[in-house]
């Protein structure tokens, strides 16, 4: 009895990932003059939105699935696993729905990326970013 | 083929793609130095997390070479105006086992879909897309005597998917060519790999086509407080047993979606269909139209999600006339990388005989990463006509995307 009562509490208690403890910039180019907050980061990094208020179109960059900085991410932002939103991404393009698709980017690529094209948003760790160089923070997420 | 930007001369872009060749001849033989220095210490390879990187000296050169061959190829990317107009190739496959409690039915494997998808982005406003599926492990085969008569011939080849996007803005965008009907949700977000079972609700693809043959306007807008709205207009051949090519009569079928979305909860959504064929070919030239909702929430684990569709079905002898109607109502909830969930389901074929089905369904998903997925599913069927006796069915699947 007592390993049925065990069996069940472990089924249901999330198994929580190692927590990840540094701070996530999301950041866009320094020249991006576009007023954002959390629901606008929410709304483009689960596609609802793809071009920013000025019609251009915005290049979200990711970072790989099994990232730290990605499931911290997506857990704040999105309230889901980084499997979970790789799983909305795939599946928005095989339905053939996807607005925007993302460009996934090992972290110090995606800081030197946004600083280079005024249309992208990215997030990266406290600790990737060397410098920020035409780089704005939007949000930090402790 | 590459385009330059104005003010770019060839002379940069070829220094940098030299740049790039040097990097890349540099973290080839880095690499192999490493893989020889590995073999005498007989130590372990580097974990492939990004987040742990090796304390070795020349792996971190590696790392960081390897970020710069990356970055050299992105801005010439860049400077060049580089698209990437190349074909993408990705897909999905799905395998089943399956049993049922009807009589004379056997458990049985069933390799269901191999799906391959070809895509390409012409530029930044026109693309390509193409779904081509292999269903039940095709195999046709023909007599060699030139008769063209056929040996042996099973499963389906189906081009599920082909058509062409001009993307504009985000308020005009086009569709042309064959795509799965813009109808409540089910409709087009059915893929093995990203739905909860392998078994769909009964009543989509019955009410609403599956596919339209013809062109789509698309597009999304806000309308106040981040609440946005997302529309879909379509018009096509309509439904028939002869597709892609002949449209059996005049008329053409025509159709509307709208999707709202409410920045509430975790996420909301909830929309209308309508759709009118007034010959529709494959029930019998009958004036159909059909009206649909449907709403899917999230808040933290829990997913709901409900359609509900019904058709009206006239005919020149009023007599005949009839409605079609089906409702789901599916609750899921995710555990990590586990999800369990229920789904009730009823489908009315004709509101002209005792033809009704209810349909009990219990379901289990391991994501083993973001593209393999393991299901278990049950289902019991529950009839209302008297004579035909309930049933329950499983099926346990695994299925993966084969994209990026």
């Amino acid at each position: 009895m007592n390993y049925l009562r065990n069996l069940l509490l472990f089924a249901l208690i999330p198994i929580s990932t190692e927590a990840f403890c540094e701070r996530i910039y999301v950041v866009v180019n320094e020249n991006n003059v576009q007023e954002i907050d959390a629901e606008v980061v929410k709304q483009i990094y689960s596609d609802k939105v793809s071009f920013w208020k000025n019609g251009e179109g915005i290049l979200v960059f990711e970072l790989p699935v099994k990232s730290n900085a990605r499931e911290k991410f997506a857990q704040n932002i999105l309230n889901k696993s980084a499997i979970s939103t790789q799983r909305d991404w795939s599946n928005r393009f095989v339905n053939n729905t996807i607005k925007n698709e993302v460009k996934m980017k090992p972290q110090r690529l995606v800081a030197r990326f946004v600083s280079l094209k005024e249309s992208a948003i990215g997030y990266v760790s406290e600790s990737e970013i060397n410098n920020l160089n035409g780089l704005k923070i939007v949000m930090i997420i402790d | 083929m590459s385009i330059y930007a104005n003010g770019v001369s060839a002379s940069t872009v070829e220094q940098l793609e030299k740049r790039v060749k040097e990097l890349e001849i540099l973290v080839q033989q880095l690499l192999q130095q490493r893989k020889v220095e590995l073999e005498v210490t007989e130590s372990n390879s580097p974990s492939e997390n990004e987040s742990t990187y090796s304390t070795d000296p020349l792996s971190t050169q590696v790392q960081n070479l390897s970020l710069q061959v990356e970055e050299q190829q992105y801005l010439i990317d860049e400077t060049s105006q580089v698209l990437d107009s190349s074909m993408k190739l990705a897909g999905y496959a799905d395998v089943e086992y399956k049993g049922s409690s009807e009589d004379g039915v056997h458990e049985e494997f069933r390799m269901h879909h191999l799906s391959l998808f070809f895509t390409r982005q012409f530029d930044n406003d026109l693309k390509f897309f193409s779904e081509i599926e292999y269903e039940d492990g095709p195999k046709f085969s023909g007599v060699n005597d030139g008769s063209g008569d056929m040996d042996e011939s099973s499963g389906t080849i189906f081009v599920e998917a082909m058509n062409f996007d001009w993307n504009y803005n985000q308020y005009i965008n086009l569709r042309v060519g064959r795509f799965f009907t813009p109808a409540g949700i089910w409709s087009e977000d059915h893929y093995p790999p990203f739905v909860a079972t392998q078994e769909r609700p009964m009543h989509i693809r019955k009410i609403f086509p599956q596919l339209v043959d013809g062109v789509s306007g698309f597009g999304s807008t806000y309308l106040r407080n981040d609440i946005s709205f997302d529309y879909n207009m379509f018009l096509g051949n309509g439904e028939s047993s002869v597709s892609g090519k002949n449209d059996l009569n005049s008329n053409k079928a025509t159709g509307f979606r709208g999707n709202f979305y409410f920045p509430v909860l975790d996420d909301l959504t909830t929309g209308f269909t309508i759709y009118n064929d007034n010959e529709d070919t494959a029930n019998g030239n009958a004036d159909k139209t059909a009206i649909g909702f449907h709403i899917k929430a999230r808040y933290e684990n829990v997913t709901g999600q409900i359609e509900y569709a019904k058709a009206d079905l006239e005919f020149a002898d009023s007599a005949s006339d009839y409605e079609r109607e089906g409702f789901y109502g599916q609750i899921l909830y995710d555990l990590d990388q586990w999800a369990l969930g229920y789904r009730y389901d009823v489908y009315d074929q004709t509101s002209l005989d005792l033809d009704k089905i209810k349909r009990h369904s219990l379901f289990i998903n391991y994501h083993v990463n973001e593209s393999i997925t393991l299901k278990g599913e049950y289902h019991i069927n529950q009839y209302d006509d008297p004579l035909t006796d309930d049933f329950g069915f499983y099926i346990f699947s695994i299925s993966t995307y084969l994209g990026r």
